[in-house]
Order: structure tokens, then C-alpha cells, then sequence
């Protein structure tokens, strides 16, 4: 009876602590909508940035549970990178997500732990579009962010700097990048050349652009 | 060769799986590969079960050797007295194998890299028990998978190592058969995200269904499993049991998602 009354009380207290969160109140139906067919079944909000926990069924009816991180990108959230498994803490920084934050996501994580994660990080994404060709197939399962982001960081490797903010915030806090201001576009293999433009079609004619790669 | 792999393969896929027989899951040996299965499956270990596969990889061992003096100006009529076009064939004589096309790197790459596949079904296999095992049971026991348990903040329920595992063992899998490598010490291959790229930029490329060998992959946006079988019927991978919430290496048939082999197709 004691503990019944007790966890009445624990689910109130929780319920009111949500429903007095104005944050995750206003932010939970907008972050639930960009997943129309999958149930939120845990989020996390950290200043503009989200993780999120999701479930729902495949066409075999068969149960999956993916993760989403989003972030929220003049006033919008949009999804940079959803999929199945576990995303750690260094997964995470390479999206972009600052450390302060990556550790109000991971308190239980020890900080030895955390230090020795973010400080194996710091490849470019997809280094591989150096030597291998992408097409429709690989394409095909990447988010807006994602896609935009790949052909963003071609150009990126070679020293590329960005008038738009987003992409200059962003590759700026990348280890890896380092603006060249004799960047030519010449630099790229063909190889890469074929790849952003490949990127770049597949955007168009999915309508799948995140912002202009500028 | 290829006919050794072929009868390998039908051989395996021919013996029933541990729960259509019923198998009892009985006492592990120290040895990885050997946990969560009885002696009877097809498959025990390298040292007692797997005869016909050290066979098979010797003979690509032996091919390989062949191909590389043939390259080199050597003992090239070797091949050619032995499977040569010209040979009579008496009656009552066993038919003349297939002639290998010793000279194609393709051929050579292929035959160790389908070995391979086998092998990472077998590995894989030996984990599906009846009942099936959950999979946070494996940590330490199948080669090469993580212990997230560091990370109780990932998933909802406070331990990923139960419900959130599928890249985990694929990657274990496939780090142990087939010689997928991490990007660096840091960062592990444990959702789908990292695995993705991680196979293109290790040269995986999507294959179609009536192609794919056991070994090849199956993904999709949510879950990756080993393929099981030729033409990739069923797969198997931790998988999700709804009325339990965790995660159990199972093995199932497999249909949607997109198939990556690591041979090449010709």
C-alpha cells in the first residue's frame, strides 16, 4: 500500500516536472512529427540538439528500435544522422555536437572514459568518397543533413572555406579541417568531382538539400 | 573449387537447424566459437567439426601459389595437362572438373573471400541456440563484441548491451572472419551509421539477392544481420523479441532491406 502511494506520488511529481518543462513540452511534438511512423519512446534536449529513442515495425512486422540525432537549425529541427544500434558519445561528436553538451548526455559515462572517445575521434565522415564511387544505393539511407554535409566535406578535405555559417561553424570545429585560401577546386580527383556531383543530383531530384553548399 | 564450396555450402545448409532438431544447448568450452552449442551441430569447432573447410582453404592456398608462379613465367602447363580440352574420356571415368581460371585475380580474391563468408556464418551459427541466448550473455564469449555496458546512458532502458546490439555482433562477426578493421582505436563499429561507411570504405558493395553468398550482409536503416545462405534466404543477427524487449541471436528468413558482398561479381 506504502509503495503504491509512493509511486503515485513519484509519477505526479514527474508529470508536473514535465508538464511545467515549457522546453521539452514545446520541443517533443515538433522532434515526434519529423518521425511520423515510429513511437518516441525516450528523448533527451540539451540545448539545440536532441537524442532520441525510437520504435516501430518493419514491413514484416518485425519490432526495431533506432536512435535519431537532431539539432535545431534556425528555429527547425532537422535530422542529422538515424539508425539502428548504439549511439556512443563519439559518434556524436563527429556530428558535431560539442562536448559540453555530449556530456550532459552521457552523465554516467566516466570521464576517463569520455576523454579516451573524443579523443580517438577526428577522421572526416566519409573519407571514402576520396576513392570510391557513391551511388543511388549507398545515397539512399542517408538524411538531408547527411547528403549535404557529405558533398560539403569533399571540398572540405581539400581546404574549401564556407560563406554560409552553418557549414563554416561546422567544419570549423572539425580536427581534421584546415582552410586554404589557395584552395582550388582543382584539386579534386575525378573520382571526387563524379561524387559530389552524384551527391548533388540525387539531392535535386529526391528533394533532399539541407542548405546550399556555399 | 567452386564445386567444393558448392558441396560445402549444400552440405551445410541441408543439416536442420538446433531448434528443427531440438537441440539442447550443453556445457561451453573455453574456446569462443565453441559456446552455446551441443556437440551435434554441424559445426563444432575448428579443431573437430570443420575438416572440410581447412581442406577447402588449403587448396586456395594451393591455387593461390599456382597463380602467382603462373604470373610469374613458371609451371604454367601445369593446369592445362591437367584439365586439359584435349584429354579423351574413357568410359566409366569420373568427368573432368571445370577448368579454374587460375590467371584471374577475381577468382583467387573471390574463393578466399566466399571461404571467408562461410566462415562467419559458422561462427555466427554457433551462437543461435534453442533456447536462443540473450545476447548481453555473450559479451566475452563471442570474439570481438563490445561490452557497452560502460554506456548506460544510450538507450532508454539504461544498458544498450541488451537491446541495442545488431552492429555490435555483425561487426564482431565480421571483424573476426573477415577482416573488417576499426577506423581507430575509439571508435567502434556498434550502430549502423558507423558500419555503413565503414563497409564501402572497405570496398562492400550492393549485390542482388539471387547473387548474395552466405557471409554477405544484409542491412537496412534500423538492423544488419550475416546472410545465412545462398541467395540469402535467411540471415542471422540479434534481433528483438517483442514480447521480452531484448535482443537474442536468432536465425531467420530474410526479405527488403539491401545485401553488400565483399566479392567481386562477374
Amino acid at each position: 500500500m506504502r509503495d503504491s502511494i509512493c509511486r503515485l506520488l513519484l509519477f505526479t511529481l514527474a508529470l508536473s516536472l514535465y508538464l511545467a518543462s515549457p522546453v521539452l513540452a514545446d520541443e517533443k511534438p515538433q522532434l515526434s512529427s519529423m518521425f511520423p511512423h515510429l513511437k518516441v519512446i525516450n528523448l533527451r534536449l540539451e540545448s539545440e540538439w536532441s537524442v532520441l529513442n525510437l520504435r516501430g515495425k518493419d514491413d514484416n512486422e518485425e519490432p526495431f528500435e533506432i536512435m535519431a540525432l537532431c539539432q535545431k537549425v534556425d528555429g527547425k529541427w532537422v535530422v542529422c544522422v538515424k539508425g539502428g544500434g548504439v549511439f556512443d558519445p563519439a559518434l556524436l561528436s563527429d556530428y558535431g555536437v560539442p562536448d559540453s553538451t555530449i556530456r550532459k548526455f552521457y552523465p554516467s559515462v566516466k570521464e576517463e572514459k569520455l576523454q579516451q572517445l573524443l579523443s580517438g575521434r577526428g577522421d572526416p565522415l566519409w573519407e571514402f568518397t576520396q576513392t570510391m564511387p557513391v551511388g543511388a544505393a549507398y545515397l539512399q539511407f542517408l538524411t538531408p543533413w547527411q547528403l549535404t554535409m557529405m558533398r560539403a566535406e569533399i571540398f572540405a578535405r581539400h581546404g574549401r572555406s564556407f560563406e554560409d555559417p552553418y557549414l563554416k561553424a561546422y567544419f570549423s570545429s572539425r580536427p581534421w579541417y584546415k582552410a586554404d585560401a589557395q584552395y582550388s577546386s582543382e584539386s579534386l580527383s575525378s573520382v571526387e568531382r563524379e561524387n559530389a556531383k552524384s551527391i548533388s543530383d540525387f539531392q535535386t531530384a529526391n528533394g533532399l538539400l539541407f542548405r546550399a553548399v556555399r | 573449387m567452386a564445386i567444393s564450396f558448392e558441396s560445402h555450402i549444400r552440405h551445410h545448409h541441408n543439416r536442420p537447424s538446433i531448434q528443427q532438431r531440438g537441440g539442447k544447448q550443453q556445457s561451453s568450452s573455453a574456446n569462443p566459437i565453441n559456446q552455446g552449442h551441443g556437440q551435434d551441430l554441424f559445426v563444432n569447432s575448428r579443431d573437430s567439426g570443420f575438416h572440410d573447410f581447412n581442406a577447402a582453404k588449403t587448396l586456395g592456398q594451393r591455387l593461390q601459389e599456382l597463380g602467382r608462379q603462373q604470373r610469374a613465367g613458371g609451371n604454367s602447363a601445369m593446369f592445362g595437362q591437367q584439365v586439359g580440352e584435349d584429354k579423351v574420356h574413357v568410359r566409366g571415368e569420373a568427368p573432368l572438373p571445370t577448368p579454374v581460371p587460375i590467371n584471374d585475380p577475381a577468382f583467387l580474391n573471390n574463393n578466399n573471400r566466399e571461404m571467408q563468408g562461410l566462415e562467419s556464418v559458422i561462427l555466427a551459427r554457433s551462437f543461435v541456440t534453442n533456447p536462443p541466448t540473450r545476447i548481453d550473455k555473450l559479451v566475452g564469449k563471442v570474439p570481438n563484441l563490445k561490452d557497452l555496458s560502460w554506456c548506460k546512458d544510450c538507450t532508454y532502458k539504461g544498458s544498450p548491451n541488451t537491446n541495442n546490439m545488431c552492429a555490435n555482433f555483425a561487426t564482431a562477426i565480421l571483424t573476426t572472419t573477415q577482416g573488417l578493421k576499426m577506423q581507430d582505436s575509439a571508435v567502434d563499429y556498434i550502430s549502423i551509421p558507423r558500419i555503413r561507411p565503414a563497409l564501402k570504405a572497405q570496398g562492400w558493395h550492393s549485390v542482388s539477392r539471387d547473387k548474395a553468398m552466405p557471409g554477405d550482409v544484409w542491412l537496412s536503416d534500423s538492423h544488419i544481420e550475416i546472410i545465412s545462405t545462398k541467395g540469402g534466404t535467411h540471415s542471422i543477427g540479434s534481433n528483438t523479441d517483442p514480447q521480452r524487449g531484448y535482443q537474442y541471436v536468432t536465425e531467420r528468413p530474410r526479405s527488403g532491406g539491401t545485401i553488400l558482398t565483399r566479392r567481386t561479381i562477374r
